[in-house]
């Protein structure tokens, strides 16, 4: 009771209980020692709720994720199962980007204590934890999935991977970005809240700690909406919610000291196997040789070029020739897919 | 055409046995051998390679780079500005590249030369932004970094590693550009010997206007052994605090407007005596040390800024249609793109061997292969930059695509590090230096009656008479280039003999007036460059099939076509630097410029004039 935590406020040194005696004043020191007790008790509640605030926001789970960057042309497979992987340029998901750098917000302004940098997949994806470890992050955990369950491993398994770290790493905030670029799923944030019973805060634009909830401000069709949710809970990002700083060289050398866990899904008790079945992937219909061939793909525009951020849905069409007649010039037109 | 080759087994057996006489060291043993027609396969087999870790980490460097120089970086606004926005420089400075090969312990980031090479790549995509973090580096701070001692490099090297002062180096002045030893800035000592007064002025600074911390080269007064009094070239840091150094105003460029060049006047600066790089006297040789080390990446920054044109080119020559087809589809269009993609593979690979070699423990003397390097890519690059340009035809003709731009920004790399008219007479000359220190222990050998000696040239001229096929190794059952390269590999080793024995007859033939003959050297310069390039076009296609790189084929199809044509090449060569060659125009070329020279115009009376 008497313990460190009671330093505040009660002028030089420690508080000492001292044996009830009686007062000058003659009024016995047992309402005055009830009265010390009472006050001292609320103190001591008030910072070890303090304490467990801060126990409390402990640890932020960031979920990243290796896509192919956004600035690579895609090309399908000649067998149509998938797209061109191979040798084409990787990059962390932009919105996981944005992820990392709220988690390290928080980490800065001391409103948690640990950022850990989470990634389903082959050995490459470390080189995705590298970067957010290069961003703030202080561990990494890779979840080691390749091969035929790599392809076929989407936000349903995905989301019980993150919900199963959650609960072992004794996260309290879990953030993801909203989708990824290679697939526009937009899913594994709200499946993780849901498989964890945690509140969502998806579409984060602008995200404050309110005492223990949170206040986020979600961007959507309408316009904006402002919610409160406790702790512990799920949230996405959205291209708003803050800009991600750059991975300096001289922090990417410092994270290299950085550790990165390896975990299997079975270790977590997670089952892989997929509910869905890709049957084709195809391009666009090609018809003169300057068509761009594309499958949709959400194009992430250059976000510093003025004040138009906007996120486009383009895809490449080209017209469907014809059987004879001249070459018509083409003319790619945006179009929903 | 060519003299029918062979024989070097003698000539191997031969310098292997003079070998024993010279000490060993790790000195430039690659490029010089090769003018006595050898080719020391085990510098340059296998092509260098980093280790795992180094090539994962210096990935993970290159993506943030790209990043930046994609996003924050507006080449246009720099070129029309001729300034460097403050922002752009302080993100520069955050990222770390202000200390790229700075030790860690000064708070820099300690990468090896390659990569540097591998991150000079993606920052020459801006070409100002690419001299001034040079100008900073490879030649600012390079000087305390290689010759300072330990308390200059405490003081300075942190605030230089991350930018807080800008280096510079102050060599050249309105008398002294190419001939660097004539300088006359003067440092006298003063009285208390303690401080050294500068006095001079210096022109074409790079970061002349904002750096803090020069490197400046002055004469001294140097008193050497013997007692006499010698005036020599010393090395100082000058921090722009000691008061009397002037900046003068920017000057207005053709490319790279974005960099800061300027006049650098010193007037009574006070530099303490500790701030000497080295020794007093010894600032020449600092001069040429740190000039040496920087060049090599050249190469990469050419080939980084080819592979980028290549690629915006491509996407336009795909899409532009006339005459009803693709502009790819035209033979002269396909042979611009051929053209680009070889010479971005060659620069890459005399730049990474060259980098690797220099990366191998004991510090080996490559500035050969740099200066080779260096006048390949600046060359390549220009020529590339312009087919890019004729590819977009009146497009690339204006302001509102790269093109111009990457093409006033290239004209540069001819000129600065040394022109490369310098760096071809450097090359010839040091090589042929080597050589003739040799032929002249084989001719006193000769003399003193070593009848071992005798015979071996005897022979080897016979063989040479009789023609014996070459084989230096390369190929075969022990060959260390792979079999589909094999026909290239052969083409090199003739032209590699027939090389040495060129160098022979031309030191027979001039002796120690070779120094004046230019156009003999130029010729000589040229084909070493070849070779070397074919050294290192071989070199790294072998690695690409050995290994299974990805597009191996495509390699060996860049590196056999590469071999042909400079094959081809260097016997055209070689035969106009044969005795009486009637290929060679030497004399008329002289004749001609003499005349017009005399008259100052040109001499032809106009085609429309009469005689009555």
């Amino acid at each position: 009771f008497w313990s460190s935590r009671c330093l505040i406020g009660f002028g030089p040194g420690r508080f000492r209980y001292t044996p009830p005696t009686t007062t000058f004043t003659g009024i016995t020191v047992k309402p005055v020692r009830l009265v010390l007790r009472l006050v001292l008790k609320s103190l001591d509640e008030c910072s070890r709720s303090a304490e467990k605030k801060s126990e409390n926001m402990a640890r932020v789970l960031v979920g990243v994720k290796r896509v192919i960057d956004y600035a690579v042309k895609i090309r399908v497979k000649p067998d149509r199962t998938g797209v061109v992987t191979d040798g084409v340029k990787h990059s962390m998901n932009p919105f996981c980007e944005i992820a990392v750098e709220e988690a390290v917000k928080l980490k800065e302004k001391k409103i948690v204590k640990e950022v850990v940098a989470v990634s389903c997949g082959p050995q490459q994806v470390q080189e995705t934890i590298r970067t957010a470890l290069a961003m703030g992050a202080d561990r990494g955990i890779h979840v080691e999935v390749s091969g035929k369950e790599y392809e076929s491993l989407g936000p349903l398994q995905v989301s019980k991977i993150m919900a199963a770290l959650a609960k072992k790493e004794e996260a309290k905030i879990v953030i993801l970005g909203k989708q990824a670029i290679d697939d526009d799923c937009n899913q594994t944030g709200q499946m993780t809240a849901a498989l964890l019973d945690w509140p969502q805060g998806t579409f984060a634009s602008e995200v404050t700690v309110d005492g223990d909830k949170l206040k986020v401000v979600r961007e959507i069709d309408g316009g904006l909406e402002t919610i409160k949710i406790s702790l512990p809970a799920v949230l996405t990002a959205d291209l708003r919610l803050n800009t991600p700083r750059y991975a300096t060289l001289p922090n990417i050398m410092k994270a290299k000291k950085k550790k990165i866990a390896n975990v299997k899904p079975g270790d977590l008790g997670v089952d892989l196997t997929s509910r869905v079945e890709v049957l084709r992937s195809q391009q666009g219909a090609t018809g003169s040789s300057d068509a761009r061939e594309g499958a949709v793909l959400g194009r992430w525009t250059n976000r510093r070029n003025g004040p138009n951020w906007a996120f486009e849905t383009v895809a490449f069409l080209a017209p469907i020739p014809m059987a004879t007649g001249p070459i018509q010039n083409h003319d790619p037109r945006p179009c929903c897919v | 055409m060519h003299e029918p080759l062979t024989c070097l087994t003698l000539v191997r057996h031969y310098c292997a046995t003079k070998r024993g006489e010279r000490t060993h060291t790790r000195k430039l043993a690659y490029a010089k051998d090769l003018f006595l027609g050898k080719v020391n396969k085990d510098e340059v087999f296998p092509y260098p390679e980093v280790s795992r870790e180094e090539l994962e980490e210096i990935n993970q460097f290159v993506s943030p780079v790209e990043k930046f120089f994609n996003e924050e970086v507006d080449s246009k606004r720099i070129d029309h500005e001729a300034k460097i926005p403050p922002e752009t420089l302080n993100g520069l400075k955050e990222l770390g590249l202000f200390g790229i090969q700075v030790p860690e312990e000064y708070g820099g980031l300690g990468l090896s030369n390659t990569m540097y090479a591998r991150l000079g790549e993606i920052i020459s995509l801006d070409g100002s932004i690419a001299v001034t973090l040079a100008a900073h580096q490879a030649i600012g701070l390079k000087g305390i970094l290689i010759a300072g001692n330990e308390e200059q490099k405490a003081k300075y090297l942190p605030k230089l590693a991350t930018g807080e002062y800008v280096a510079a180096f102050c060599l050249t002045e309105p008398g002294s550009g190419s001939d660097a030893a004539s300088i006359q800035t003067r440092a006298t000592l003063a009285e208390d010997g303690k401080h050294y007064l500068i006095n001079g002025s210096k022109i074409w600074i790079s970061n002349g206007g904002l750096a803090d911390v020069f490197t400046v080269f002055a004469r001294t007064d140097v008193v050497d052994k013997d007692g006499q009094k010698k005036d020599k070239i010393s090395a100082f840091i000058v921090e722009r605090e000691f008061g009397g150094v002037i900046s003068g105003k920017p000057e207005d460029k053709l490319g790279i407007r974005g960099s800061n060049t300027c006049e650098v006047v010193f007037d009574n600066t006070k530099v303490p005596v500790e701030n000497v790089i080295g020794e007093v006297g010894g600032g020449f040789k600092v001069a040429m040390n740190i000039l040496n080390s920087g060049r090599f990446s050249m190469g990469s920054a050419g080939a980084g800024m080819i592979k980028k044109l290549i690629e915006l080119t491509a996407e336009y020559a795909g899409t532009r249609k006339q005459f009803n087809k693709s502009l790819s589809e035209f033979g002269m269009v396909q042979e611009k793109f051929a053209v680009m993609a070889q010479n971005a593979f060659v620069m890459e690979s005399m730049a990474y061997l060259t980098a690797g070699m220099m990366d191998r423990p004991g510090v080996p003397d490559c500035s050969l292969e740099a200066a080779m390097v260096k006048v390949f890519s600046s060359e390549g690059g220009w020529v590339c930059v312009s087919e890019a340009l004729q590819v977009l035809g009146g497009l690339g003709y204006t302001k509102n695509y790269p093109y111009e731009r990457y093409l006033r920004d290239c004209r540069i790399l001819l000129i600065f590090e040394g022109t490369n008219e310098i760096l071809r007479m450097y090359i010839a000359l040091t090589g042929m230096q080597y050589a003739g220190k040799i032929l002249t222990g084989k001719i006193k050998e000769m003399k003193k009656g070593n009848i071992g000696v005798a015979l071996e040239m005897f022979g080897k001229r016979l063989r040479d008479s009789i023609g014996r096929k070459v084989d230096l190794g390369l190929t075969g059952k022990d060959g260390v280039v792979h079999p589909s390269l094999m026909g290239s590999a052969q083409k090199f080793e003739e032209n590699v003999c027939s090389f040495g024995s060129t160098v022979e007859s031309l030191l027979y033939r001039y002796g120690k007036t070779i120094v004046d003959e230019q156009l003999v050297l130029k010729r000589v310069a040229d084909v070493l460059i070849n070779l070397y390039a074919m050294t290192a076009v071989l070199s790294r296609a072998s690695r690409s099939i050995s290994i299974g790189l990805r597009n191996h084929d495509h390699e060996v199809l860049l590196a056999n076509m590469f071999c042909s044509e400079a094959h081809f090449k260097n016997n055209y060569m070689m035969t106009q630097l044969q005795k009486n060659a009637p290929e060679n125009n030497d004399d008329s070329i002289k004749k001609i410029a003499k005349e017009v020279l005399t008259q100052r115009a040109y001499v032809c009376s106009h085609p429309l004039e009469r005689t009555y």
